[in-house]
């Protein structure tokens, strides 16, 4: 059984949102990703932490960026991510990346072209994070299983949950710039 | 609710329930033929959800579960898809192969593709009912079987739905066989766009 830290305070981030913590207990968490993304940022001097979840590539163009939360498209969560963990305290010289996510889960017989929403929200990250002027440090994508990522605001610690293959822990503070 | 809202729901949304619950009727009947056994349905039943209650009734977004998603096409597009646990999952395959319950023990090839079946089965009497009652032309595409962390397989959905809103309206139905209770699935139904079913 999972071991449970009693003092740890487990905030959810759900689809579209985005979640910034300061506070060394709390850990930011995107529970069972498919093809969304999950844009993890930490400050590790600061110990600052923020988590996107995010579900489609680009906001569409007549720029309607709906309502379900800030990140609900990658092309424009990204910026505001950045920008709320700076609002929070964090450096954008000491910030470190993680991207996780961008799943094909869902796979049809006989269908030749899929459309691989999955591999569009990783390359929308990448081409966000770029423009934002960062590189990512870690990262967990593709593949055809869901995710759990969690984001310890105490480390910045990443731990990732796949769906039948275990968990792996990715190390966010010391990842080099 | 303001009354544009409420004629809505009173009006064409409680029409198009009333047809899936037809159709679920009708695929139920299928399902008992398919399987030796009653299968029944509950209620129809319609909700609006934003994306983050999407899991609410069904499970953690975690748990590993299984879900058999296909497309509706023709005159009327959606997405249709069972969602049962697991074990239930297992249990629908023996049953489908006619081995002893608890037989299967792991959802490989064989049992995927005979959960796929179900699928099948179920949306075609589902869709045949639904085309008697509409007068229009109604297609599953083929079944994709997932099995996957429960946030996974529902992330599909509100993938598609995201691209048109921020919203999904969902018609459940359980079925499940009253007897043993070894079949307990929830049937959605999501329009593309509530307005063609007017």
């Amino acid at each position: 059984m999972e071991e449970v830290n009693v003092s740890e305070n487990v905030r959810s981030v759900s689809i579209g949102e985005i979640v910034t913590s300061d506070k060394p207990n709390e850990v930011l968490v995107a529970y069972g990703l498919g093809s969304c993304v999950a844009v993890c940022l930490y400050d590790p001097v600061a110990r600052i932490g923020g988590m996107a979840h995010a579900l489609l590539p680009e906001t569409p163009s007549n720029g309607n960026k709906g309502s379900s939360g800030p990140a609900k498209f990658v092309d424009t969560g990204v910026p505001a991510l950045v920008n709320s963990v700076l609002k929070l305290g964090a450096s954008r010289t000491r910030l470190r990346i993680g991207l996780c996510g961008g799943g094909q889960v869902l796979t049809v017989p006989g269908a030749n072209t899929q459309f691989p929403i999955g591999e569009r929200n990783v390359a929308a990250a990448e081409k966000a994070l770029k423009k934002s002027g960062m590189r990512i440090h870690v990262q967990d994508t593709g593949g055809m299983t869901g995710r759990t990522v969690r984001l310890q605001v105490v480390d910045g610690q990443v731990t990732v949950k796949t769906f039948g293959k275990g968990v792996q822990v990715l190390d966010l503070a010391s990842a080099k710039r | 609710m303001d009354e544009q809202s409420v004629s809505w729901y009173n009006g064409p949304l409680s029409r198009l329930v009333l047809q899936v619950s037809a159709g679920m009727e009708n695929a139920a009947r299928g399902l008992s033929g398919m399987l030796g056994r009653t299968i029944t349905t509950g209620t129809s039943q319609a909700r609006v959800v934003r994306f983050s209650d999407l899991y609410e009734d069904i499970g953690h977004p975690e748990t590993g579960m299984v879900g058999i998603y296909l497309r509706m096409e023709g005159d009327l597009s959606g997405q249709a898809i069972l969602i049962l646990s697991v074990k239930s999952a297992l249990d629908v395959a023996d049953l489908l192969m006619e081995e002893p319950q608890g037989t299967s023990t792991e959802l490989g090839e064989l049992e995927v593709s005979a959960l796929g079946e179900v699928g099948n089965l179920t949306v075609a009497y589902f869709l045949n009912a639904m085309s008697s009652l509409t007068g229009r032309d109604l297609r599953p595409s083929p079944p994709a079987v997932m099995v996957n962390m429960l946030g996974a397989i529902l992330g599909v959905l509100a993938t598609t739905a995201g691209m048109t809103g921020d919203e999904l309206l969902i018609i459940e139905t359980v079925i499940q066989d009253p007897q043993d209770k070894l079949v307990e699935a929830h049937f959605w139904v999501l329009p593309d766009l509530i307005s063609e079913f007017e």
